[in-house]
């Protein structure tokens, strides 16, 4: 409690000395005003510089002309040049700016003639990109367009083939429902095939013959028994005297002799309808015995028939499952063209649509310099107000009182909460003049503020260190702009990282001021998402903690041997 | 390392003083003692084994010429400088007064007030009472800028003792003040001791200091020439008076030919004298060197004799 107390008494007593020194208090609070009114009348504007171009083409087709034209009517100074030389050493000159050179058939759509030179002193290098901002929407509108054309190709290819696989779908469908069919068909009939018995029974062609002869024998046998029973019948009524007897046994010879005479007749016809029975018979055995024949060929056929319905069976199965897979594929392709929810050409050459509020107008300068502005007002100040708190109160007559207190991890705290209080003011009236400008950005203040917080730590550390290293106020202000310059030439800012070499692009890419830079761009002037900029975030808060702990030991190590 | 009791009785302390250094108990219990302390700046050697003790209820001067290293000293003693050698205090309530005043000249009284008790971590301050003692209420939300040199040097007093100190370190206190202010101070600094306070003062005005420090430390070329209290030196040097000669010009070789002791302060030459009967002879040697002298006075050895002898 007694330490909150002690650091937050430091802490009241360096605000209310800045605040009692006038001239200390001008330059805190006016400083960052004067700065943002001045910037805010300067680039709160879209008109372009005044540039002046020097253009060379050897033909001015109509896409050059539509370029030129834009370059034109947003108040650019064109020049005509015959030929690049004299345009070249119209920028060594000064005569003109920069130098564009375009192709002999510069057109937007042909990958060779779509190129644009410019010629530019490196150290303009900025007004390329100015001037490449003023035609940028043209070119951005033709690049549009063609990929648009590009795009509507596409997607019409793209709903062919949606509604070809549509088609075919049911189709193939079809198809595996039939070869089911087909292979189910295949099978009962394969089943019932093999039920089929084809075996036909040994045929006895001789019985005709022996049929003939026992109608003979038995007719002839009957013949024979009447014939004797007659001459019994005869020797019998020969022998009776009884008239009677005899005449019955007379009667009955005589029904004898007449059955004798239809039997004999009627055996003939038997035995002439037993010929022509046997005749018929032989007839049927015949052609059953060709049948039988026949059966056995169509049982030795059986087999083969088998073996091809099996081979007819094995195919129509491997074509059901072809059937299966392709339905398969289609299903996953059509599944896959369903899923293409983007079928607008202008959303597919566009797909990223972010929607960014405007802070201003959009095309303002202001916009796009003010997260500098911002990181110079944190920059200087962490650099150059926390060593002057340092030396104020190292110089001050009340030093020797506070040594002896011996409040060392207040005073150091205090001195960190001073800095980053006089920082908060300082962007506090940054921000609230720059609503004159912008009108509500309240919608990106939320990870604009974490942003500033982390930087605003990370160079009032990096001020406490050099305040607390540098012996004198003047060395360590000299200090302090020495490593702003450093930070600043090593930065973004002044010359693109692009153009240094690899190792130190990867190295630079690590300067603090760089990282910020990025971080406000990102959440302030486009309004993106805190998550884009989390690396960027995590980078430099670990250089906090870094530059913290080097704060503190350069402090205690100091305290140390200054005592 | 205590100073002998008899040793004080021989230099004419009074009993109760006696009692007071020596604690209820009889015993030497010293609040702060500084053994072997030595301090250079690069090469140069500013002190050298230094030691000494500084007791309860006592003001303690350390004494010396410009630049001897009285303020390094006093600082090593609070604890401000570091050095070779050991510092050993009884008590961590201790309060400082530059030699310069150190506040804040921005902040008011009150403000420098609040602030460093703050800073200290103190609960409870007596703050009226301290600024209407030293006449320093009525000036409550002056800023601290605007004060008199003597009330700015009242300020820092007040903010040495805001945490009631049982040690206080004073470097030069009562330096470009007017007369009023500089007896005001030393009073003020009597009644502290009298609450039984123990005060280290350096000073290089030693007449000042003289009636009111209990015990003196004599710095001069890196050590400590004497160490006592001003009637013990008186006492060991048996020096009772002191011819103050003045010439027209430096004639005074004749005068002091056979004198042990005697120095020189700009045309005047003082020189010591033990007994009445070599006053006298002297007296007489003087009154016949005739018109060269220009001034002749005797008079009672002052702690700023001792010290130019002690240190010529």
């Amino acid at each position: 409690m007694k330490f909150i107390k002690a650091t937050l008494a430091i802490v009241s007593k360096n605000l209310r000395l800045l605040a009692r020194s006038k001239t200390s208090a001008l330059i805190i609070l006016l400083g960052p005003l004067v700065l943002i009114v001045l910037a805010g009348l300067a680039f709160d504007h879209a008109e372009p510089f005044a540039i002046t171009l020097g253009v060379v083409a050897q033909e001015y087709t109509e896409d050059a002309q539509l370029f030129l034209d834009t370059l034109a009517s947003n108040n650019l100074d064109l020049v005509t040049f015959e030929a690049q030389d004299s345009c070249t050493r119209g920028v060594l000159s000064g005569e003109v700016d920069a130098c564009v050179e375009f192709p002999q058939h510069f057109a937007f759509s042909e990958k060779d003639n779509n190129q644009i030179s410019f010629h530019v002193d490196y150290s303009k290098v900025n007004l390329v990109y100015a001037i490449v901002n003023t035609f940028s929407e043209q070119v951005d509108a033709q690049a549009s367009k063609l990929r648009q054309e590009l795009a509507d190709d596409v997607i019409g290819a793209i709903a062919v083939s949606k509604d070809e696989v549509s088609k075919g779908k049911p189709l193939v469908v079809g198809l595996a429902t039939n070869a089911e069919t087909v292979l189910e068909k295949s099978r009962q009939v394969s089943s019932r095939f093999s039920d089929l018995d084809f075996s036909a029974p040994t045929i006895n062609t001789s019985i005709d013959e022996d049929l003939r002869t026992d109608v003979q024998n038995l007719t002839n046998n009957t013949l024979e028994a009447i014939i004797d029973a007659l001459t019994t019948l005869r020797a019998v009524r020969d022998s009776t005297t009884d008239n009677s007897t005899r005449a019955s046994l007379s009667s009955l010879i005589h029904t004898l002799e007449n059955s004798y005479d239809d039997l004999l007749a009627t055996s003939n016809e038997t035995i002439m309808e037993t010929e022509q029975a046997l005749n018929h018979t032989q007839t049927l055995v015949n052609t059953l015995h060709d049948n039988a024949q026949r059966l056995q060929h169509a049982g030795s056929l059986k087999a083969t028939l088998a073996a091809d319905l099996s081979t007819v069976t094995e195919q129509v199965d491997g074509s059901l499952l072809l059937a299966l897979k392709l339905q398969e594929s289609l299903n996953t392709l059509s599944g896959r063209l369903d899923a293409v929810g983007t079928t607008n050409a202008q959303t597919l050459t566009n797909p990223v649509q972010t929607v960014i509020n405007p802070v201003g107008s959009e095309q303002s300068y202001l916009s796009y310099i003010f997260p500098l502005l911002l990181i110079l007002v944190v920059v200087f100040s962490g650099l150059l107000i926390t060593p002057t708190i340092i030396h104020l109160e190292r110089l001050s007559p009340a030093h020797l009182r506070n040594t002896l207190v011996d409040r060392t991890q207040a005073n150091f705290l205090a001195t960190f909460i001073t800095s980053v209080l006089i920082i908060s003011i300082e962007l506090a009236v940054v921000l609230g003049v720059s609503m004159f400008f912008f009108g509500n950005f309240f919608g990106v203040l939320p990870p604009t503020l974490l942003v500033l917080g982390l930087v605003t730590i990370v160079f009032v550390f990096l001020g406490m260190i050099i305040g607390h290293v540098f012996a004198t106020e003047t060395t360590a202000i000299l200090a302090g702009v020495a490593t702003t310059a450093v930070l600043l030439f090593s930065s973004n800012i002044v010359i693109p990282l692009a153009s240094a070499p690899s190792i130190l692009r990867q190295l630079l890419w690590f300067n603090p001021l760089n990282l910020a830079e990025v971080m406000l761009r990102t959440t302030f002037v486009y309004g993106h998402s805190f998550s884009i900029v989390a690396q960027e975030f995590l980078v430099l808060l670990a250089g906090a903690v870094l530059l913290g702990f080097l704060a503190h030991t350069s402090y205690r190590y100091i305290q140390s041997i200054r005592l | 390392m205590p100073v002998p009791v008899e040793e004080l009785r021989e230099a004419g302390w009074p009993e109760p003083l006696i009692n007071e250094y020596l604690g209820s108990n009889g015993q030497t219990q010293p609040i702060l003692e500084a053994e072997h302390v030595t301090f250079s700046f690069t090469s140069k050697p500013l002190l050298s084994n230094i030691s000494f003790a500084v007791y309860p209820g006592e003001i303690f001067g350390i004494l010396g010429r410009s630049g001897v290293g009285k303020t390094t000293l006093l600082n090593i003693l609070a604890g401000i400088q570091h050095s070779k050698g050991t510092i050993t205090t009884k008590t961590t309530r201790q309060g400082f007064s530059t030699q310069y005043p150190s506040f804040y000249p921005d902040l008011s009284v009150a403000e420098n007030c609040k602030y460093f008790a703050r800073v200290a971590g103190l609960e409870k301050v007596r703050l009226r009472t301290l600024l209407e003692r030293l006449g320093l209420w009525d000036t409550l939300h002056t800023p601290a800028k605007e004060l008199s040199g003597g009330m700015k040097k009242k300020l820092d007093l007040v903010l040495a003792l805001l945490g009631d100190p049982e040690l206080l370190f004073l470097d030069e206190p009562t330096a470009d003040l007017d007369p009023v202010s500089r007896q005001y101070i030393w009073r003020f600094l009597g009644h502290l001791r009298d609450q039984g306070k123990s005060i280290i003062v350096a000073t290089h005005l030693l007449d000042e200091a003289e009636p009111h420090c209990t015990r003196v430390a004599v710095l001069h070329d890196t050590h400590i020439a004497a160490i006592g209290a001003p009637d013990d030196f008186r006492m060991r040097l048996g020096m009772r008076y002191v011819l103050r000669v003045g010439f027209e010009s430096q004639q005074y070789g004749a005068l002091v030919s056979s004198q042990q002791h005697y120095w020189l302060d700009d045309k005047q030459v003082l020189i010591g004298i033990r007994t009445q009967k070599e006053a006298i002879q002297l007296l007489q040697h003087a009154l016949q060197l005739g018109e060269s002298i220009q001034t002749l006075s005797i008079e009672q050895p002052s702690l700023q004799n001792i010290f130019s002898l002690l240190t010529q």
